[in-house]
C-alpha cells in the first residue's frame, strides 16, 4: 500500500493524473489537483506511479 | 492486437513527444523492438522546468529526466543518445544517423524544434538562447554572474526567463520587435494584462525595438546597442525569439514539409505522406496547424505510437483532437491560456480572466491566477471536441 500526496501550490491544472488516473485524480472546479484515493493498493502502483511521474510541474508523489 | 516480434519501431527525437509514441505504441500492442534516437548526451527528458526550476536553482540542478530508468527498462526501448539523424529513406525505409543506418517498419518524427537565433549574434560570448538542458544550464550559470540582463523576446520564453532573473534581483529589460506583444498568441487585452504583470515587477520593457550590436569582453556582454539609438550596460544577453521546426534533414525524403513553417503535414491520425511514417510534437503541422505546446506534444506522441502499432497491426487508429492548453509562471503569477485566443471577440473580465467568443459561443480563455474559471472552460471545450 503506498500514499499520494499532492502539492496544489505548484500544480498548475494540467490534467495529466486525471487523464492516466482518474479513479485517484481530478482537477477539481478550483482548477486543481484534487486526490480522489490517498491510498494506493499494490495492484494499482504501476499506472498510478506512471501518472504521478508525468507531470510537469512534479505536484505529486507516491510515498511508500 | 499486437505485431510480431521482428517488427521494428523507429523514434527519431527523444524528448517528450518522442518518449510518449514509445508509450502510446506498447499500450496499444507493439510487440517489436523500440529505438529512440535523439541528438543530445541526455536520457529524454521533461523542457517545461528548463525555463523555470532549472534558472532558479542555486547549484546546477540534474537533467529532468521524463521518466525513471526503471520505467524505461519496463517499456523495453533503447535509447541511442547523442545520436543525430541526417537523411530519411522512406523507400528503402532506412534513417541515415551519425552512428549509421536504422532501418524500419514503422517511423515516428519527433525532432521537435530549435531555438531562432540571429545570425550576427551567433556565436557572441554572453548571448544565450534557451532550448535544451545545457542551454539552461548556461543561462543559469550566467545570470549567477549578472546583474544586468537584456532578454530579446517578450514571448512566454523570454517572459519566463525575465521572471527567473527578477527571482534573482537582476535588473531585467525586455526588447521586443513587435508594436504588441504576443500579438499572435493571445488578443491585445489579454497582452495588455501579461505585461502589466512585467511592469509591476520591475523589467523594462522596450517594444518596437531590435538589438543591433552587442559588444562583449572575454566574460561576457558587456553593452548591447539597440535600434533607437539607446545602448544598454548588461552583462548577458538572452533570445527568447521563438523556435523552427527541425526537419531540414528531411527535405527530399518524400515526407511532405509545409512550405511556410517547415513542419511535417500529417492528417489527424498524425500519419505524414509517405507510407509507415508518422509525426509527433512541435515539428507536426496537423491539418495545418502547429501545436508547439507541451500538453499538444505528449498527446501528439501517443497517438502516433499508437496508430503506428494499429495501422501495422491492422487495427483501428486514433485521432489527435486535444483542445489547446498551455502554462507558464510569470513573477509568481499562475498563467494558462486554454482554446483559441485570438479570435475576435474579446472579453476582459477584469479579474484575470480574459474570454474570447466566436458567434457568441466561447472558445477559449487567458487566466491570470484564475485556474478554477480556465478549468471549468477547458472541460466545456473538452466535450465539446470529443462528443
Amino acid at each position: 500500500m503506498s500514499a499520494i500526496e499532492a502539492d496544489k501550490t505548484v500544480c498548475e491544472g494540467i490534467g495529466m493524473c486525471e487523464a492516466q488516473a482518474d479513479d485517484y485524480f481530478q482537477v477539481g472546479d478550483d482548477g486543481l489537483v484534487e486526490v480522489l484515493a490517498d491510498e494506493v493498493p499494490d495492484p494499482d502502483r504501476g499506472y498510478v506511479k506512471a501518472a504521478i511521474d508525468s507531470c510537469p510541474v512534479s505536484a505529486l508523489r507516491l510515498l511508500g | 492486437m499486437s505485431t510480431p516480434h521482428d517488427r521494428h519501431l523507429l523514434v527519431v527525437g527523444a524528448g517528450l513527444a518522442g518518449l510518449r509514441a514509445v508509450e502510446g505504441a506498447r499500450a496499444a500492442g507493439w510487440a517489436g523492438r523500440i529505438t529512440i534516437v535523439g541528438d543530445e548526451p541526455h536520457a529524454p527528458y521533461d523542457r517545461p522546468p528548463l525555463s523555470k526550476a532549472v534558472l532558479a536553482a542555486d547549484e546546477p540542478p540534474p537533467v529532468p529526466a521524463l521518466r525513471s530508468e526503471e520505467v524505461l527498462e519496463t517499456l523495453q526501448v533503447r535509447h541511442l543518445p547523442g545520436v543525430r539523424a541526417e537523411a530519411l529513406d522512406t523507400e528503402r525505409r532506412m534513417v541515415t544517423t551519425t552512428s549509421g543506418e536504422l532501418g524500419y517498419d514503422a517511423l515516428i518524427i519527433a525532432t521537435g524544434s530549435a531555438a531562432t537565433t540571429v545570425p550576427e549574434l551567433s556565436g557572441v560570448r554572453g548571448v544565450h538562447v534557451l532550448r535544451r538542458y545545457d542551454d539552461a544550464l548556461a543561462v543559469r550559470e550566467a545570470m549567477a554572474r549578472s546583474r544586468e540582463v537584456v532578454i530579446v523576446g517578450a514571448g512566454f520564453i523570454g517572459s519566463e526567463i525575465a521572471s527567473a532573473a527578477r527571482a534573482r534581483g537582476i535588473g531585467v529589460t525586455i526588447v521586443e520587435a513587435s508594436e504588441r506583444p504576443l500579438e499572435r498568441a493571445v488578443g491585445p487585452a489579454a497582452a495588455v494584462r501579461l505585461m502589466q504583470l512585467h511592469a509591476d515587477a520591475g523589467v523594462r520593457l522596450l517594444t518596437a525595438t531590435t538589438v543591433s550590436g552587442v559588444r562583449s569582453t572575454d566574460v561576457g556582454v558587456d553593452k548591447v546597442e539597440l535600434s533607437t539609438g539607446e545602448t544598454l550596460a548588461a552583462d548577458a544577453v538572452v533570445l527568447g525569439i521563438g523556435a523552427r521546426p527541425a526537419t531540414a534533414w528531411l527535405r527530399d525524403s518524400g515526407v511532405e514539409l509545409d512550405a511556410r513553417s517547415g513542419g511535417v503535414l500529417c492528417d489527424s491520425r498524425l500519419a505524414t505522406s509517405a507510407p509507415g511514417v508518422w509525426a509527433a510534437g512541435d515539428i507536426a503541422c496537423v491539418d495545418g496547424v502547429r501545436s508547439e505546446h507541451w500538453t499538444a506534444a505528449g498527446e501528439q506522441g501517443r497517438v502516433a505510437g499508437a496508430n503506428a502499432a494499429g495501422a501495422d497491426a491492422g487495427g483501428a487508429t486514433e485521432v489527435f483532437a486535444a483542445v489547446p492548453f498551455a502554462w507558464s509562471s510569470w513573477h509568481g503569477h499562475r498563467i494558462q491560456v486554454v482554446g483559441e485566443t485570438t479570435a475576435a471577440g474579446e472579453e476582459d473580465h477584469g479579474d484575470g480572466f480574459v474570454l474570447y467568443r466566436r458567434r457568441g459561443a466561447a472558445v477559449g480563455a487567458v487566466g491570470i491566477n484564475s485556474p478554477g474559471p480556465m478549468a471549468r472552460l477547458r472541460r466545456a471545450l473538452t466535450a465539446q471536441t470529443n462528443p
